[in-house]
């Protein structure tokens, strides 16, 4: 039997189709937006230039100021609220510290804050990211998170000179270790991929008890984020696969109006990351 | 369309495209895309392989010069180029094909284009949200999204048919 060649022409396409899009789920599985963005940290160093200037245009300057001010206060802020409840902790775990330490001493926190901008907020796909005027000239590093006093931001997955980026907390890939309430029942807190103020906490022990309207906090069981800063309340609980429970949560950011935000500087980082690896060996 | 206007038009509806990715975000389940417009108007009797390598090339251009996830737009413009023939056999006639320089309301009518851009709107949101909605499907949420956006979609492509692009299609 002879073949017409017509077969062949639509085999031929159908395996350029199949041949085009296997090269398409190739380039989204190596994650393309972190790929991109330090492949392009230039391209976006530029681009955020421009940006920062629009911005700047339709902002009346003295009151651009004005939130620069309040914000560099409020990491000050912070940094001093982050060390006075580590000095708390210490008094409280040994009050024969009482005597012995200096109550003044900076080096008590382990976490220290610095304000920045947001340049560039992606929003509108299910890989977002924010774009934040500093970067490794003002001690930006990889890794750290990014908060604001009604939750977090993300986490720094990219530095340039002068900007950083942060992969949001709206991503299907970024978790975050919470608690509930005061109650310390530890869970994983991932965004639920449809709304910009919607979030899911999971993994919470079945005999814990979930009320609607529980507050649920960072757990402080991260090198990257404080403990206690509040992240939104419980709208809905149920039973998961008979094991676990798991919880709609409001979250209190409002992701669509970020505009200064904290960096979250961890000074015992590259300890703790020392002694991951030597655990690892 | 000369092949000078084709590719002037080509250039146009990218520029446009990152403008309207980069500036206009409506909510965060919707994606204005117009994109398939040039592989829609590229002639019907145009090789479909070469079609297809134009729309993957269109959709990497797409993906590279605004922030999304690489490949996507490449991945969903490539079904589209893949399915145009299919498409256009079920809903234009054999004879209105065969007379088909390019697929306009003008060439194959009103109604015919409308189809022809829902089905193709289709193909392009059905590749373009399993493939970033894969770590978190709802089935209610992708159903609603995908809805939307063919509809909206589907809309703008036909407004920007009959009003923008008309004109600029039809000089030669």
């Amino acid at each position: 039997m002879r073949i017409p060649p017509s077969f062949f022409n639509a085999a031929g396409r159908i395996l350029l189709f199949i041949a085009l899009e296997a090269l398409c789920l190739f380039l989204i599985a190596r994650d393309g937006v972190i790929e991109r963005f330090l492949l392009n940290r230039k391209i976006e160093a530029v681009q955020s230039f421009f940006w920062e200037k629009n911005d700047r245009a339709r902002k009346y300057f003295k009151l651009n100021r004005l939130q620069e001010d309040i914000a560099g206060q409020n990491a000050v802020l912070l940094s001093e609220n982050s060390r006075l409840k580590a000095i708390i902790e210490r008094l409280e775990g040994d009050s024969l510290l009482l005597h012995c330490r200096n109550i003044n001493d900076d080096t008590l926190s382990i976490f220290e804050y610095d304000w920045a901008k947001v340049v560039k907020n992606k929003l509108n796909s299910g890989h977002n990211y924010v774009i934040l005027n500093k970067g490794a000239s003002d001690g930006i590093t990889e890794d750290m998170g990014v908060v604001t006093a009604e939750g977090v931001v993300g986490i720094i997955r990219s530095v340039g000179e002068n900007y950083s980026v942060a992969l949001s907390f709206l991503n299907p890939t970024q978790q975050i270790s919470a608690k509930l309430g005061r109650k310390n029942a530890f869970g994983i807190l991932s965004w639920d991929g449809k709304s910009a103020n919607g979030a899911l906490l999971t993994d919470i022990q079945q005999h814990i008890e979930i009320n609607n309207g529980d507050t649920v906090y960072t757990s402080g069981h991260s090198a990257i984020f404080p403990a206690d800063i509040p992240l939104g309340v419980v709208k809905e609980s149920k039973l998961t696969s008979g094991m676990h429970k798991s919880a709609k949560v409001e979250l209190f950011q409002d992701y669509t109006l970020l505009d200064y935000v904290f960096v979250v500087r961890n000074r015992d980082m590259v300890e703790i990351d020392s002694l991951s690896g030597l655990n690892k060996r | 369309m000369t092949g000078a206007r084709f590719i002037i038009f080509t250039i146009i509806t990218l520029l446009v495209q990152i403008f309207i990715a980069e500036f206009i975000n409506l909510h965060q389940m919707v994606y204005i895309v117009i994109t398939p417009l040039p592989v829609l108007f590229l002639p019907y009797n145009y090789s479909k392989s070469l079609t297809m390598v134009f729309a993957f090339i269109i959709g990497l251009l797409t993906d590279l010069s605004y922030d999304g996830v690489m490949g996507l737009n490449a991945a969903a413009l490539v079904a589209v180029a893949f399915f145009k023939e299919p498409v256009l056999k079920l809903i234009v006639s054999k004879a209105t094909r065969e007379n088909l320089s390019e697929i306009s309301s003008a060439t194959a009518g009103k109604g015919a284009f409308a189809l022809v851009s829902l089905a193709l709107c289709s193909v392009f949101f059905l590749f373009y949200i399993a493939l970033d909605n894969v770590l978190y499907f709802s089935f209610a949420y992708t159903l609603a999204r995908f809805i939307i956006n063919v509809l909206l979609n589907t809309f703008i492509i036909m407004l920007a048919e009959f009003t923008l692009f008309r004109g600029f299609l039809e000089k030669r």
